[in-house]
């Protein structure tokens, strides 16, 4: 389609206006770190920024990134860690610098579709009961099912089902319902959905807390020699009758440090510590034991190893009533990272690992 | 306030995008006025009067909703001879309805090269070795260490192909001797797919052998979960070059669906070239495919793996034991408007492309 100057100015003005948007995020996601820190000093009633690590945050900014921009996250970190920590890397920077180039967008979309995750990781995922893909019902083979006969086996399922569409974020779009409840009508034709048996989950992560499905929160890193590492792993929970772990939910997290302890205190969104023990269920959170942890953790690093188009995934983890780990999502478009970072980082000290060069 | 410019970012978001289709439109209008004196000019006369062009128009506004579709229209009446009703104008095919039957987000995967035999299993022809994230593994994602690629390439010792993952228009495929082949050869940041250089079946091999020569499938997910093969054409290289592609100077046939060829090859414009190969002097009307009806349900049975596109353009060979392979598919740019132009409607059903 060579139509000469018309083309290439149009390519010129697309890539400019692609610079302008990207601008305009970068500003955006800073102008909520000061809101972060705000909050942060506001909870604490106390200030520890001052001119002088200022002057040092945006000198590491700078050598390190190239720009001094960086500084608000940076700020907000020192807030929140109560000191400045070499290494850190900013959100802004994560998200808009460093998952573009670590995760190409285009191999970061198939994590989106929930519909497939069985076929890539097998049985570490849910093995679904049905899928509904391009208005078609089918079984977890990819069977086409005829939707009549579709709900009446479900009727006789006799159990909880979770009906989760597909690109839905932060567990809104996920319904659990009794399988004999199962309409057609809750069911928007022109999306895609994956019905899958609901999880029990293993004794000791419902005392933490009963009303939601405490999911672990595994961020793996696959390297330049192709090995997988961890990068933080932790567990999230809801709290006062929240059916959902989400931290965006009001849920909350406790960490677990490379021999799998977990830490003293759980956290919220902000990174700000909620106590030592579960204000519902008065689950004290140093007393927290799984055996199957590192089972855990080696079942994400054997899924990482399946999809290698991407080296930084976020891996969601429920264990079922038997102890087996099971996959409830995986994120490569934006796992999270900034409270975690500014808490037990900085996960990234390495410029190799985030491609700066 | 926060809320004011998120709501005035996505608002400046849809602006831009909704500017950018337009400058996309304009362009291919440009391209179809461009392809239509092309063909008046070679065939030295022009069939769209302007009776012809006012009944175009008003097809245009009924069913696309604006007349301003004709451009196309009027193009493939040219190459027709004639016009019918129940084309789809090749903008409003790549602006509108591929976008709705093949959503980016669902349709990218097929420029992902490396993963067709994991989605397709045997059809797709399995990899030697692959290059993901700057690093190798063999077809089942294995970890390969740089130091044991040289075994593996020595046991093997025949001719690889290099594909570049996103390459498009054949441009992106080298063949090599695995015994030359250097890591140095691919580039950081891309990922490769390596597989060993196939043998094409006789029949193909005679039609032109320098080039493997391959079929376009296109096939239709339906809305009852059924797949319909729309249109089978056969594509081959022509003057010593290595690929079949259209971009690269390549032609085609349009195979029927009882296995019987045009009678005259096509260029990618879709214009005629002439009833024997240029350079073998094979006679077109003599080729005979008998395994297409195997082709087509291969089509058909991967297409049902991966539902989530509506319609598919597979490019399929045949291996030395008649065997249908797959060498690439593609959820983009998948209907070949002059396909359409000179041998359909394919898409005259409403129902289909909403």
């Amino acid at each position: 389609m060579g139509t000469g100057i018309f083309e290439n100015r149009y390519f010129k003005f697309e890539r400019s206006v692609k610079n302008g948007i990207m601008k305009f995020r970068l500003l955006y996601s800073r102008r909520k770190a000061y809101r972060l820190r705000k909050q942060v000093v506001q909870t604490r009633g106390e200030t520890i920024l001052n001119r002088k690590l200022k002057r040092a945050i945006k000198a590491y900014s700078r050598k390190r990134f190239g720009t001094k921009a960086y500084w608000p996250y940076l700020a907000y970190y020192t807030e929140l860690k109560g000191e400045f920590v070499d290494g850190w890397i900013p959100y802004d920077y994560y998200r808009y610098m460093m998952l573009p180039s670590i995760n190409p967008q285009y191999s970061t979309e198939i994590s989106e579709h929930k519909t497939f995750d069985h076929r890539i990781f097998g049985n570490f995922s849910i093995r679904p009961l049905y899928i509904f893909v391009s208005g078609i019902f089918y079984d977890a083979d990819f069977n086409q099912v005829d939707a009549e006969q579709l709900i009446k086996s479900l009727a006789d399922h006799n159990d909880y089902i979770v009906v989760k569409e597909e690109r839905g974020t932060h567990g809104k779009q996920v319904r659990m319902i009794h399988a004999s409840e199962f309409r057609l009508d809750i069911i928007n034709r022109k999306l895609n959905y994956v019905i899958q048996p609901y999880v029990k989950q293993y004794k000791v992560i419902n005392d933490v807390y009963p009303d939601s499905v405490n999911t672990f929160r595994v961020l793996t890193y696959l390297g330049a020699d192709g090995s997988v590492s961890i990068k933080f792993s932790i567990l999230r929970f809801g709290i006062d009758g929240s059916k959902v772990d989400n931290l965006s939910s009001q849920g909350q997290f406790i960490y677990f440090d490379e021999k799998g302890k977990p830490s003293e205190q759980a956290y919220n969104i902000l990174g700000i510590p909620t106590g030592s023990s579960h204000k519902n269920t008065g689950f004290k959170y140093s007393d927290f034991s799984i055996p199957m942890y590192e089972e855990l953790i080696e079942a994400c690093k054997t899924a990482h190893r399946k999809y290698p188009y991407i080296r930084l995934v976020g891996w969601d983890v429920c264990v079922d009533e038997h102890g087996k780990p099971k996959l409830i999502e995986w994120n490569a478009d934006n796992p999270g990272f900034y409270p975690e970072e500014a808490l037990f980082g900085p996960f990234f000290p390495d410029d190799d690992e985030i491609f700066l060069s | 306030m926060v809320g004011y410019i998120t709501k005035m970012y996505f608002w400046f978001e849809r602006c831009i995008r909704k500017l950018f289709l337009i400058i996309n439109l304009v362009q291919l209008r440009r391209l179809a006025h461009k392809d239509r004196k092309q063909v008046v000019k070679q065939k030295g006369k022009s069939v769209v009067t302007r009776e012809i062009k006012k009944a175009i128009k008003e097809y245009a506004r009924e069913r696309f909703g604006s007349k301003a579709y004709w451009p196309y229209l009027a193009y493939y009446s040219e190459m027709r001879g004639e016009f019918i009703k129940g084309w789809i104008p090749d903008d409003y095919f790549t602006t509108v309805v591929e976008p709705k039957l093949n959503p980016l987000n669902y349709s990218n995967i097929s420029g992902v090269k490396t993963y067709d035999h994991r989605l397709f299993g045997e059809f797709a022809i399995r990899p030697f070795v692959l290059f993901i994230s700057g690093l190798f593994y063999d077809a089942d994602l294995n970890l390969i260490k740089e130091g044991q690629l040289k075994d593996v390439l020595s046991d093997y010792n025949g001719e690889l192909v290099l594909k570049e993952e996103f390459g498009f228009g054949g441009k992106q495929v080298r063949f090599i001797h695995s015994s030359e082949f250097k890591p140095e050869l691919l580039r950081r940041g891309i990922n490769y797919v390596i597989q060993p250089s196939i043998k094409q079946h006789k029949i193909l091999n005679d039609l032109y052998p320098d080039s493997v020569n391959t079929f376009r499938v296109a096939s239709l997910f339906k809305k009852d979960g059924s797949i319909e093969i729309k249109f089978v054409i056969l594509r081959f290289g022509v003057n010593g070059v290595k690929v079949d592609n259209m971009s690269s100077g390549g032609q085609c046939l349009y195979i029927d669906p009882f296995g019987i060829p045009s009678k005259v090859a096509h260029d990618n414009l879709g214009l005629a070239v002439g009833e024997k190969h240029q350079n073998t002097g094979f006679v077109f009307a003599d080729l005979k495919v008998p395994m297409l009806e195997d082709i087509m349900e291969s089509c058909k049975t991967a297409h049902l793996k991966y539902p989530y596109v509506g319609l598919v353009g597979w490019d399929v060979c045949i291996d030395e034991h008649g065997k249908p392979k797959l060498l690439e598919w593609n959820a983009y740019n998948s209907l070949y408007a002059w396909v359409d132009a000179l041998y359909g409607p394919f898409m005259a059903d409403d129902n289909e492309i909403e």
